[in-house]
């Protein structure tokens, strides 16, 4: 790996925002060669994956009935999933439809993250967020931060957005690809002091005592759609999802996160005194942020639509594959699964990563183009690291002026040469 | 308490199901696999319910298990086992 260039703040690549998709560019980037700075407005990296506590890594495997599962990409993302599986002690779990995904706590998630940030020899700034930048000709020049209350402006040849709300587009004045409703966000929870019984016992305790609840009015109707995070019941703690309403607007966000929180403490209250397995509980951990499935997305040179995720398209300058099915979650409504063949894989183009109108902004994660439906399946971490990968490898080889097509081919030779 | 008997838990599981949760086209057996059937967890739940309150037993946490759900057989013998007959 080549020596970081001597100033962080005019770095080859910037990357913004350090979620799995942007932990995925850092090393792609430095991978090929490029310094790399990153911007991460918490104080710990990992995005939704530790700060809404997603707790299983989905679209890492390709969808199967075989006893076995099977990685979609080589490369990082495979790289990634077997490190994190070693340091939570965990295995891939076997779901219903031949779903398979990677549970995970969050603790090991985070110490990944920070020991792949520290590898790559990225330099990370913790505490910052982007708050403006400059265009010229088309092209991000200057791009300003505040890095613990201190502005900094850099001067990247190259940016990649993984923050996953389409932030350039909208610090730019860019198009993007905006819906009028947004998939319902959800606010998750630990409960310890649980009796050792199996899984499936706990989730349909759970849900008889919601059913209960609410048919007999205790308990609302808001709540009844909560559940067990599959693979999370380590037979003393488990983690529980509530479905949360939608934000409309930026003033909605603090009322709603607020309220998830009340939400997780009636919740757990009613659960301790209505289904006996819960008695002795423990509310361990609340999820610093609620997880937020979609928002605002960059307008990319193509947007992947929903009938190409469906019908398994291909694309020669495909970058990434997406095999986890499209999971919508309509506010307010139940779960919507649209499946496309066991076995199978639709290919996302570099198109749908890089920026329409700038030349040099580059994205991944779950601020690419496209539909609300196609988001609604390559939002999942496993394809995120995937995205997020090859974001960086295509900037990378775009700030040393090399074409795009040799950064392509590169890619298709990390990740889909002799799968597994 | 242990009046319950199989041959009516066994009935009116049967015609909760065929009323309330399947289809009219589907036939089932009281050995039929719930599971194979396409009977979802949020189904599930609906029929323990309506045996609960029907017969006024209740059905332990810990004894949701796979096992006792597979079918109406084995939910009936559950219950009556549970009722303190069996």
């Amino acid at each position: 790996m080549l020596d970081q260039a001597p100033n962080p703040f005019n770095p080859d690549v910037l990357v913004i925002g350090a979620g799995a998709a942007g932990i995925a560019a850092a090393v792609g980037a430095r991978r090929s060669g490029a310094s790399v700075s990153v911007l991460e407005k918490y104080t710990m990296p990992g995005g939704c994956a530790t700060a809404a506590y997603v707790a299983t890594v989905c679209g890492l495997y390709f969808r199967s009935n075989a006893d076995a599962p099977r990685f979609a990409h080589n490369g990082f993302p495979c790289e990634f999933a077997e490190r994190l599986g070693r340091h939570a002690n965990l295995a891939a779990v076997k779901f219903k439809n031949g779903l398979w995904f990677l549970p995970y706590n969050h603790a090991s998630f985070l110490n990944l993250c920070d020991e792949l940030m520290m590898e790559s020899g990225a330099n990370v700034y913790l505490g910052s967020q982007a708050i403006d930048c400059s265009l010229e000709n088309n092209r991000l020049v200057k791009v300003s931060a505040s890095v613990f209350n201190h502005k900094h402006d850099f001067y990247p040849s190259a940016v990649i957005d993984t923050s996953g709300q389409g932030l350039f587009s909208q610090l730019a004045g860019l198009s993007s690809i905006v819906d009028d409703t947004y998939q319902a966000s959800a606010q998750v929870f630990q409960i310890g002091g649980l009796p050792a019984i199996g899984e499936q016992e706990l989730s349909l305790a759970l849900m008889r005592a919601l059913k209960t609840g609410v048919d007999e009015g205790g308990l609302s109707v808001d709540l009844s759609g909560s559940h067990i995070i599959p693979g999370t019941y380590n037979r003393s703690s488990v983690s529980v999802k509530i479905p949360l309403k939608h934000d409309t607007n930026e003033s909605d966000r603090t009322d709603n996160i607020l309220d998830a929180r009340r939400q997780v403490f009636k919740l757990f209250e009613f659960l301790c005194q209505h289904a006996e397995t819960f008695r002795n509980a423990r509310l361990e951990f609340i999820a610093p942020e609620s997880g937020i499935r979609t928002g605002p997305r960059n307008l990319g040179k193509h947007v992947l639509t929903s009938q190409e995720v469906l019908s398994c398209a291909r694309f020669d300058d495909a970058i990434a594959r997406g095999t986890w099915p499209i999971e919508f979650w309509p506010p307010g409504g139940r779960l919507q699964m649209e499946y496309f063949a066991e076995e199978s894989y639709y290919e996302i183009p570099a198109r749908s990563l890089k920026s329409k109108a700038v030349g040099n902004l580059f994205f991944a994660g779950r601020n690419i183009s496209a539909d609300e439906k196609a988001i609604a399946s390559s939002r999942v971490i496993g394809t995120c690291l995937a995205t997020g990968y090859s974001a960086g490898v295509m900037a990378a080889h775009f700030s040393k002026g090399s074409n795009e097509s040799t950064a392509i081919s590169r890619i298709k030779e990390q990740l889909f040469d002799t799968p597994r | 308490m242990s009046n319950l008997n199989e041959p009516d838990v066994c009935s009116a599981l049967m015609g909760f199901l065929e009323d309330s949760i399947l289809d009219e086209s589907v036939q089932i057996t009281n050995e039929c696999d719930l599971d194979q059937l396409g009977i979802d967890s949020f189904s599930l739940i609906e029929i323990i319910l309506f045996i609960e309150r029907k017969f006024g037993v209740r059905i332990p946490d810990s004894e949701l298990t796979k096992e006792n759900l597979r079918s109406l057989s084995s939910i009936t013998q559950t219950v009556i086992r549970i009722n303190g007959g069996g």
